[in-house]
């Protein structure tokens, strides 16, 4: 999406800089929801404010929504027959392979140290085992977040203070 | 199984728009752990998810407009789906004109460390869940529930993971070919 979204906006129309977009590319990753809606809300404001936001996230939505509202309706009647049945058992298959893939791959990413390895435990018992409630865990996560970088920053600068002295 | 209040599926999407950080799969266990089993079974909501999938679109819009559709039809469709876009949107708008103020904002990178850590766990739930009744028999959950059928290989499911996992590590083919691949793969092995 990005690349069609840089040669419409930068290259052919030039309602934005370069640098607009890496701005925008940088902040969108760090919002809440679908990178698409973002990234149409933030470059759609940048161009024409609050009602190019919103023309630009319903113009995202729009094909989608249309689509699958049609496929929802001519395949209801479907859903239930056997032949759909064993089909669907094969696509839950396939998905739970390319979700665990990447899983893996987005952990290789992210769990680098062990509060980070923690935290994903947690979360993987929270939902499994014991059923918390998923939003305060979300919550619950970014607060740890936060007390642990604050916590290193301050034992840091603790050692640094203590250096001098040795 | 209860019917969903209209109030209560919209906020269950309004809460999954304003606090899915990481795009994506994340939004996966999120709405898996709203939804299943107070409203729908476990397979019957993944089914929703992997259509979602298969169809083009981010997959987390698409399922609002599957569950809203197959829950309250057409008005049903329109507003889960503004339900899930309204926070981020909203969010988006407002920080586009303080930019400055989010940029490198460490309060806001130190918590999505925290939260991102988290979400790599809720993802491999979301995997387990898809499991069921494919891969496995029932429930991984039914392994700490008494007098539950304790789930077992479904030797078919697990052929299917295992061909679709070689496909994508090798190939990387394109979602939805994989996911039509898986499916008539499953058509053709569950049916003997």
């Amino acid at each position: 999406m990005l690349p069609a979204m840089n040669r419409e906006f930068v290259e052919k129309r030039k309602w934005l800089t370069n640098d607009d977009m890496l701005d925008t590319v940088a902040i969108m990753q760090s919002l809440p929801g679908i990178i698409a809606v973002n990234m149409s809300s933030l470059i759609g404001s940048k161009i024409a404010g609050v009602p190019g936001a919103i023309a630009g996230t319903l113009g995202v939505i729009f094909p989608p929504f249309v689509t699958i509202l049609l496929i929802a309706y001519c395949l209801t009647n479907f859903f239930n027959t056997p032949a759909m049945i064993n089909v669907f058992k094969g696509v839950r298959a396939g998905v739970c392979a390319l979700i665990l893939l990447s899983a893996i791959q987005l952990g290789k990413k992210i769990l680098k140290g062990p509060f980070e390895i923690i935290m994903a435990v947690i979360g993987f018992l929270s939902l499994l085992v014991f059923n918390f409630n998923v939003i305060l865990m979300i919550i619950l996560g970014g607060l740890a977040g936060l007390v642990y970088k604050a916590l290193k920053t301050q034992k840091a600068s603790e050692s640094q203070q203590q250096k001098p002295t040795e | 199984m209860p019917e969903p209040s209209f109030l209560d599926l919209f906020f269950i999407f309004l809460k999954t728009g304003a606090f899915t950080f990481g795009g994506g799969y994340a939004m996966i266990p999120l709405l898996q752990a709203q939804i299943v089993p107070t409203y729908l079974e476990g397979p019957e909501m993944s089914n929703l998810i992997a259509l979602a999938q298969m169809t083009p679109g981010a997959v987390g819009l698409n399922t609002a407009t599957y569950v809203g559709y197959s829950e309250y039809s057409f008005i049903g469709a329109i507003c889960c789906t503004l339900a899930l876009i309204l926070p981020c949107f909203t969010v988006a708008t407002i920080v586009s004109f303080f930019k400055k103020a989010f940029q490198d904002n460490k309060y806001v990178k130190n918590a999505l460390f925290g939260i991102r850590a988290m979400v790599v766990g809720m993802i491999l739930t979301a995997v387990l869940s898809f499991a069921d009744g494919s891969v496995l028999t029932s429930s991984v959950k039914n392994l700490w529930k008494k007098g539950a059928e304790l789930p077992s290989f479904c030797w078919q499911g697990v052929v299917i993971f295992v061909v679709i996992a070689i496909i994508e590590l090798k190939w990387k083919l394109n979602t939805i070919l994989s996911i039509t691949i898986a499916g008539l793969l499953g058509l053709a092995l569950f049916s003997l």
